[in-house]
C-alpha cells in the first residue's frame, strides 16, 4: 500500500512537470515564430519564372500548416505544392528550426505588383509574413542594337563620385558582369592599370565576392564586385583612369545543339579570358581658396590637435611640437601645416609618421608631425594660435579647426651657452666693440654722372682739342698763304715801324720820320689788301682803299697823312711835339684801318 | 661751434653703440638691435654697426636679416674680413639653399666691374684715357716728326676711353635698374604675376639671394620683380625681402 502511494505521487509529479513544460513551451513558441517572405528576383520579365520563398523559423515546428498563397496580380503560381527544406541550428544551447517553402511563379503582365502577406497557421493561430514588391517588365522594350552592345561577360570600374576635388576620396569598384549560364571560377588582376594624377590604395573590404542579379539593357546579368580601390586626385583638371586589365577563368554551359558537349569534362566549357574595363575621364574641380586659415591639403572628416612635449626647457635644448591629425580622408597626402614660429627659435626638419587603415570603404587613420624646435635664448615663447582649413567634400566647403596658442619658457643654461659659443668659435662670429668709424652718408651714394666735376672734366679735353685745332689751322695758313701771312702780320710790322719812328723823334729828322710813317701806312694797307709791296703810287693806293668803302673820316685822315708825308720836304720843319702828334694820328689811322680793311 | 656740435653728435652715436654692445654681451639681443636701429635711423652708419646687427640677428635666429646686415658690413674695409667670415657661418646654417645657375660670361664681367672698380672708377679710367688721347692727338698736330706715332697712339687711347666709358654707362644702368635682395621671411611664394591669386612659380626661402628689377617693380609698390639665383623670375611681396 505504501509502495502504491509512492508510485502514484511520482507519476503525479511527472505529469505536473509535463503539463508545466507543455504550457511553458507553448507560450514560448507563440513568441518565437518568425515568418519571412522573399523572392528570387525583384525585377523579372514577362514569362520569366521566379520563386517565392516562405521561411518559418522557430524553436518548435509542431502543428504548422502549409502557407496559403493569396491571389497575386500579374503573377501566376505554377505549382500549388511547394518544395520544402528544413534546417536546424543550435546557438548558445538554443535550438532553432527553420522550414522554407518555395513556390514557383511566372510573370504574366507588366507593371509593379505587390505580393500580399502569406498566412500560415501554427498551433491553430494565423500568422502573416511581410508583403513584397515585384516589377515585371517586357523584353521587347529594348532595341536589338542595345542588346548586341553588351558582351556576355565584361568588366567595369564604377566610381562613387563623379565630380571630386583634389584630395577627395573616390571608391573605385571593380565590377564583373556576366550572363546567366556563365560561372566565374577565378580572377587575377594583371599589371597595367594606370591612375596618373591619383594616389591609390586598395581597400581590404571584400572577402568573397557575392554575385547579384541585375538587369542591363533588358538582359539579366549577374554582377560581382571583385575589388575596391580608394583613389585620391592629386591635382585638378581632366584626369584619366585607364582600363583595368584582368584575367578571368569562366565556365559556360554547353549548347544543347553541341552533341559532344556532354562527353568531355563535366559538361561545361572551361576557358580563360582577358578582360579590360573602359577608361574613365574624370573632371576634378579645383579646391576653393581658404581665407584666413592655413591649408595643408586636407580633405575629409578630420580632427586635429597640437601640443608641446614640454612647457619648460633650457635655452638651446629641443622640445617637440607635435601635430596629430586623425579621421577619415586623404591622410597620406596631408602636408605639414606651416606654423608661424616666433623669432629666436631654431627649427629642424620635421619627422612624420602615419597609420592608415584600409578596411571598409574609407581610408582612415592618423598622421603625426613632430617638429623639433629649440629656443636660442632664455625667455617666454608663444607659438601663436592658428586656424587650419580642412575641406569637407560632403558640404563642399572648408571647415576650420582652431588650434590654441602654445606657450613655453626657456630658462638660461650655462652648458648651452658654452656649447653655442663653441659652435661659433671656428668662424669668429663676434661683435665689434670699441670705437667705430662713423659716416653720415652711404659710400658712393651719389651717381657719378650727376656731378659737376664729371661734366667739367669731360668737356675740358674737348675744349683743348678745339683750341689746338684752331691754332694748327692758323699755322697752316701762315705757312701756305702768303697774303694771309702778310695780312696777319701787318699790324705787328706797323707796330715795329711806329717804334722806329718814335726813336727818330729825338733826332729831329723830320724827313726820315715821315718817310717811316709813310712806309708804315702804305705797308699796312698793301699787306692787309694783298697788294704789291712796291710800285703803287699814293693815288693808286687811295683808289684801292676807296673801293673798300672806308668811313669818310678815316679816308680823309689817310689822305691827309699821306699828303703830309709827301709834302714834308717842302714844308717848314716842325718841332718834336708835332712829330709825336702825327705818330699818334698815324697809329689811330692804323687802328681804324685794321677794323675796316 | 659747428665742429664741437659735430663731435658731440658723433660721441652720442658712439655711446649708444657702446650701450648696445653691452646689451649684446648680456644676451639681450632684441634691445641691442633696437639701439643699433635707432643709430642707423639717425643717419649714422659704420661697418661695425652693421656687423653687430648681423651678429645680433644671428643670435635670435633671424638669419635672413643677419645675412642682409653682414652683406652691408662687407662693403666697409674695416669690417670686410669679419663680415665675410660671419657670412660663411650664416650661410651654412640655412636649412635650404637655392640652386645657383652660373651667370653668363658678360653678366659675370659686368658684375665684376660693378664691384671693382665700380662706376666711379670706370669713369676715372675713361677720363684718364680721354685726356691721354687728346694729348696725343694735339701732339700729332704740332710735332711733325712724331706725327704718325702720336696720331696712332691718340686714336687707340681714345678708343680705349670710349670702350671704358661705355662699360661705365652699362654698369651704371645695371646698378640703377637692378638691386640685390635677401629673403628675410622663413619662406614665401614667388608668383607669376603681382597678384596673390596668380600661379605660384616657386618658393623662396630665408637667405635666398635674388636680383630685384626696380624698373619692372616701380608700378607695383608692394611687389618686387625678382630673379632668383636658379634663374627663375617672378613676383614676391616686398615685405619679405631686404633690398640693397
Amino acid at each position: 500500500m505504501k509502495e502504491t502511494g509512492r508510485r502514484t505521487a511520482i507519476f503525479t509529479l511527472l505529469l505536473a512537470l509535463i503539463c508545466i513544460d507543455t504550457i511553458y513551451s507553448k507560450s514560448v513558441e507563440e513568441q518565437d515564430f518568425q515568418i519571412t517572405a522573399s523572392v528570387s528576383e525583384n525585377r523579372v520579365f514577362i514569362g520569366e519564372q521566379f520563386s517565392l520563398s516562405i521561411e518559418i523559423s522557430g524553436s518548435s515546428m509542431r502543428d504548422v500548416s502549409l502557407p496559403v498563397i493569396p491571389e497575386i496580380n500579374g503573377v501566376r503560381v505554377l505549382s500549388s505544392t511547394p518544395s520544402r527544406s528544413t534546417s536546424i541550428s543550435i546557438i548558445n544551447g538554443r535550438t532553432t528550426t527553420s522550414t522554407t517553402y518555395a513556390y514557383t511563379l511566372i510573370a504574366r503582365e507588366s507593371g509593379n505588383f505587390t505580393i500580399p502577406p502569406v498566412t500560415v497557421e501554427i498551433g491553430g493561430e494565423q500568422y502573416a509574413s511581410n508583403s513584397l514588391n515585384v516589377e515585371i517588365i517586357e523584353r521587347g522594350q529594348l532595341s536589338q542594337e542595345g542588346r548586341q552592345q553588351l558582351p556576355d561577360i565584361f568588366l567595369e570600374v564604377e566610381l562613387d563620385v563623379s565630380n571630386p576635388v583634389p584630395g577627395q576620396q573616390i571608391v573605385a569598384s571593380l565590377v564583373l558582369y556576366f550572363k546567366q549560364g556563365i560561372e566565374v571560377s577565378s580572377f587575377q588582376p594583371t599589371a597595367g592599370w594606370r591612375t596618373d594624377g591619383f594616389w591609390r590604395e586598395e581597400l581590404q573590404n571584400i572577402r568573397q565576392p557575392q554575385a547579384e542579379s541585375v538587369v542591363l539593357d533588358g538582359i539579366r546579368y549577374r554582377s560581382a564586385t571583385l575589388m575596391r580601390y580608394a583613389l585620391f586626385p592629386t591635382r585638378s583638371g581632366e584626369l584619366t583612369i585607364s582600363g583595368f586589365p584582368m584575367n578571368v577563368g569562366m565556365r559556360t554551359q554547353p549548347s544543347r545543339n553541341d552533341p559532344f558537349g556532354s562527353f568531355f569534362g563535366s559538361g561545361a566549357n572551361q576557358r580563360r579570358v582577358t578582360l579590360e574595363s573602359e577608361p574613365i575621364v574624370l573632371n576634378v574641380r579645383p579646391l576653393p581658396t581658404a581665407e584666413n586659415a592655413l591649408t595643408m591639403n586636407a580633405v575629409g572628416d578630420l580632427r586635429m590637435e597640437r601640443r608641446l612635449s614640454a612647457n619648460r626647457v633650457e635655452a638651446g635644448e629641443t622640445l617637440e611640437l607635435i601635430t596629430r591629425i586623425e579621421g577619415t580622408g586623404n591622410i597620406p597626402l596631408i602636408r605639414k601645416p606651416a606654423y608661424t614660429l616666433p623669432d629666436g627659435i631654431e627649427h629642424y626638419t620635421p619627422q612624420e609618421s602615419s597609420n592608415i587603415e584600409r578596411r571598409g570603404l574609407t581610408i582612415q587613420g592618423n598622421k603625426t608631425f613632430t617638429e623639433l624646435i629649440a629656443p636660442r635664448s632664455p625667455g617666454t615663447y608663444e607659438i601663436p594660435a592658428e586656424r587650419v582649413a580642412v575641406f569637407d567634400p560632403a558640404a563642399r566647403r572648408y571647415r576650420t579647426i582652431n588650434l590654441p596658442a602654445l606657450t613655453f619658457e626657456a630658462v638660461p643654461s650655462a652648458n648651452t651657452q658654452l656649447a653655442s659659443v663653441a659652435d661659433l668659435r671656428p668662424v669668429r662670429l663676434q661683435p665689434v666693440t670699441g670705437l667705430a668709424v662713423w659716416n653720415n652718408t652711404e659710400p658712393s651714394s651719389r651717381p657719378v654722372f650727376s656731378t659737376i666735376w664729371f661734366w667739367f672734366l669731360l668737356i675740358l679735353p674737348g675744349v683743348a682739342v678745339i683750341a689746338a685745332f684752331k691754332q694748327r689751322r692758323l699755322m697752316l695758313l701762315l705757312q701756305n698763304d702768303k697774303d694771309f701771312a702778310r695780312s696777319h702780320h701787318a699790324y705787328d710790322r706797323a707796330a715795329g715801324r711806329f717804334q722806329h719812328a718814335r726813336k727818330l723823334v729825338d733826332s729831329g729828322d723830320a724827313k726820315e720820320i715821315y718817310n717811316t710813317l709813310h712806309k708804315t701806312v702804305i705797308g699796312f694797307i698793301t699787306d692787309r689788301m694783298a697788294l704789291p709791296e712796291a710800285g703803287l703810287s699814293d693815288v693808286e693806293i687811295l683808289e684801292k682803299v676807296k673801293e673798300k668803302s672806308l668811313h669818310n673820316d678815316t679816308f680823309r685822315l689817310l689822305k691827309n697823312i699821306l699828303d703830309k708825308c709827301a709834302t714834308i720836304s717842302y714844308a717848314p720843319a716842325g718841332d718834336r711835339s708835332d712829330f709825336r702828334t702825327d705818330i699818334i694820328k698815324t697809329e689811330k689811322l692804323i687802328e681804324e684801318l685794321r677794323e675796316q680793311l | 661751434m659747428v665742429l664741437a656740435g659735430c663731435c658731440v653728435n658723433t660721441y652720442a652715436q658712439q655711446s649708444q653703440f657702446d650701450e648696445a654692445n653691452n646689451l649684446l654681451e648680456e644676451s639681450n639681443y632684441r634691445e641691442a638691435i633696437q639701439i643699433y636701429q635707432s643709430i642707423a635711423d639717425e643717419g649714422y652708419h659704420s661697418g661695425a654697426l652693421w656687423l653687430n646687427m648681423g651678429y645680433a640677428y644671428t643670435r635670435i635666429d633671424s638669419l635672413g636679416m643677419a645675412k642682409y646686415y653682414l652683406l652691408k658690413a662687407e662693403k666697409y674695409p674695416e669690417t670686410k674680413i669679419l663680415a665675410t667670415e660671419a657670412l660663411e657661418f650664416v650661410n651654412n646654417r640655412f636649412s635650404r639653399r637655392s640652386a645657383v645657375l652660373p651667370p653668363l660670361p658678360w653678366d659675370r664681367f659686368f658684375r665684376a666691374l660693378s664691384d671693382t672698380p665700380g662706376v666711379r672708377g670706370l669713369v676715372f679710367i675713361s677720363l684718364f684715357f680721354l685726356y691721354a688721347g687728346a694729348a696725343f692727338v694735339i701732339a700729332s698736330w704740332f710735332r711733325y716728326d712724331l706725327r704718325k706715332f702720336f696720331r696712332n697712339s691718340g686714336y687707340i687711347t681714345l678708343g680705349i676711353a670710349a670702350v671704358v666709358f661705355l662699360f661705365a654707362v652699362i654698369v651704371n644702368y645695371q646698378d640703377n635698374r637692378f638691386g640685390t635682395g635677401v629673403m628675410i621671411d622663413r619662406q614665401g611664394p614667388v608668383f607669376q604675376y603681382p597678384r596673390e591669386e596668380s600661379a605660384v612659380i616657386t618658393t623662396a626661402y630665408e637667405g635666398y639671394m635674388m636680383q630685384v628689377d626696380f624698373r619692372e617693380s616701380r608700378d607695383y609698390p608692394e611687389w618686387k620683380y625678382i630673379r632668383l639665383e636658379n634663374g627663375m623670375y617672378g613676383w614676391i611681396r616686398e615685405e619679405q625681402l631686404r633690398v640693397f
